[in-house]
Order: C-alpha cells, then sequence, then structure tokens
C-alpha cells in the first residue's frame, strides 16, 4: 500500500489521499510526489485527505506544510480533511487548524468529515 | 527519581529500525496504562528523539524504556556530537518545515531532561500521574 496517491475530482480539485505513517523514513519521498504532482497539473484546488494516516510525526506534519507552500505557490486553495482524533489534536496543537482548513471540524466531535 | 526498574525495553536502533522500535515503544506504553491521546503523543515524543539521534547523533542510539512507581521514563543515548540547539520554549511558527520535532516531543511528555556535550546526547522524557493511571502512591 502506497503512503501516497494523487487524483482529482470532478471539479478539478487535486485530492492527495495520504495512509498508514507519515515519518521521516518516507517524509521526503512523499512530500516530493505531491510537490510535482501539484506543479505539473496546477489545479484550482489541493485536498488532502488523512483519513488512512494513524501516524504523523513532525517530518510528517512538514510534509503537509509542503503540500500548503506547493498549493500557494500555483495558487490553488488548500485544505486537510478527515484526519482522526489523535492526528487533529496534534495538528491542534502546533497551530495549523486554519492554516490547514480545519477549524470548522475542530469545532466538535463528529464534524470532522 | 526514583530507582529503575527492569527495563520495559531496551534496544539499540538505527535509520532501518525506527519504525519498528516506534511500534514497541507503543505496545510497551499501552501495557503500561496509557491510552487514547495522551499514548498517542508519547509515542511521538519518543518517535521524535529517536528520528533526532539518527539524523544528528551519530546515526544510532540506544533507548530505553522503564517504569516506576508512578511514571513512565525513556531515555535515549546517541554518540553523536552533540545538540548544537535546544528544543523552542515558544511554539514555532506554524510553517516551520523542520525544527518541530523537540517541541512537539515536550507536548507529549512531563518532563524532559537533555544533556548533551562532546560525546554524546542523552534525553530523558517522563509521563506521570496526570496522563498515566498507575495507582495512587504519588
Amino acid at each position: 500500500m502506497r503512503a501516497v496517491s494523487v487524483g482529482a475530482d470532478g471539479d478539478g480539485t487535486l485530492v492527495v489521499v495520504l495512509r498508514g505513517e507519515l515519518d521521516y523514513t518516507n517524509s521526503r519521498d512523499v512530500a516530493t510526489v505531491i510537490r510535482e504532482a501539484v506543479a505539473e497539473r496546477r489545479p484550482p484546488a489541493v485536498r488532502v485527505d488523512l483519513a488512512e494516516v494513524g501516524f504523523l510525526d513532525s517530518s510528517g506534519i512538514g510534509v503537509l506544510v509542503q503540500a500548503l507552500q506547493a498549493a500557494e505557490d500555483v495558487p490553488a486553495g488548500f485544505r486537510v480533511q478527515n484526519p482522526r482524533d489523535k492526528v487533529l489534536d496534534q495538528l491542534r496543537i502546533s497551530g495549523l487548524l486554519e492554516l490547514f482548513g480545519l477549524v470548522d471540524a475542530a469545532a466538535g466531535p463528529g464534524a470532522a468529515s | 527519581m526514583a530507582d529503575p526498574g527492569p527495563p520495559l525495553l531496551r534496544r539499540e536502533f538505527g535509520l532501518g529500525g525506527l519504525v519498528d522500535l516506534r511500534h514497541q515503544v507503543e505496545r510497551s506504553a499501552q501495557d503500561s496504562g496509557l491510552i487514547d491521546v495522551a499514548l498517542y503523543r508519547f509515542v511521538v515524543a519518543v518517535n521524535e528523539i529517536t528520528t533526532n539521534a539518527v539524523r544528528h547523533g551519530g546515526g544510532q542510539g540506544l533507548l530505553e524504556l522503564w517504569r516506576t512507581a508512578t511514571r513512565l521514563h525513556c531515555r535515549v543515548t546517541d554518540h553523536g556530537p552533540g545538540l548544537t540547539s535546544r528544543p523552542p520554549i515558544g511554539r514555532p511558527a506554524a510553517r516551520t518545515l523542520d525544527g518541530r520535532g523537540l517541541w512537539l516531543a515536550q507536548q507529549g511528555c512531563d518532563e524532559m531532561v537533555i544533556e548533551s556535550g562532546a560525546r554524546g546526547t542523552t534525553v530523558k522524557i517522563a509521563v506521570g500521574a496526570r496522563r498515566l493511571p498507575l495507582g495512587n502512591s504519588v
């Protein structure tokens, strides 16, 4: 199972699906896949789905920030969606909810989708 | 600090062993009573420290995990050139790409002690009764 796959929505949004555990050992490769896809396709928006991510370390958070920067370079909209509770907690304490468009998801349990 | 009991885990590691070691730490911490977000944060903390040892501490290190009556402790030792930076006091900027590791580690423990010199670095962390339901002898 690949840690990252990239697809497109009907409206042209680039959908990045991350899976499993993102850490120092794989973050560089994952970030490269995302940056190249965003730069090549120049979508109107980028959405990163974390539903299948069970672990994220500081390198993995760095991947998300790089994805945000790649989107801004286009420029394209950017949003992270569906983090599990523990990952949402991690992004909250890191101060990233607003940048990642997760403020609504943080408003209450069950609002993450 | 109370006398360390027998280690729950004692392992040397390098880059290739980081993921497997993280899984072992998670199992041991869970067996010690950590759950949910506290468990996740602790595993993140240990992982940041072992990753630092691999990246900046000469490529490998030794991890020891043990319990005392009211705390779960972890010590990571490496023989690298020593840390050049200390954990940031405040939260790193949101857009930080690198350099968030030790700060994130601090969020997963109640105490962190770093001893670093030319012969290597030792990072000790502990989680205590506030996060760990270990009994009543606080």
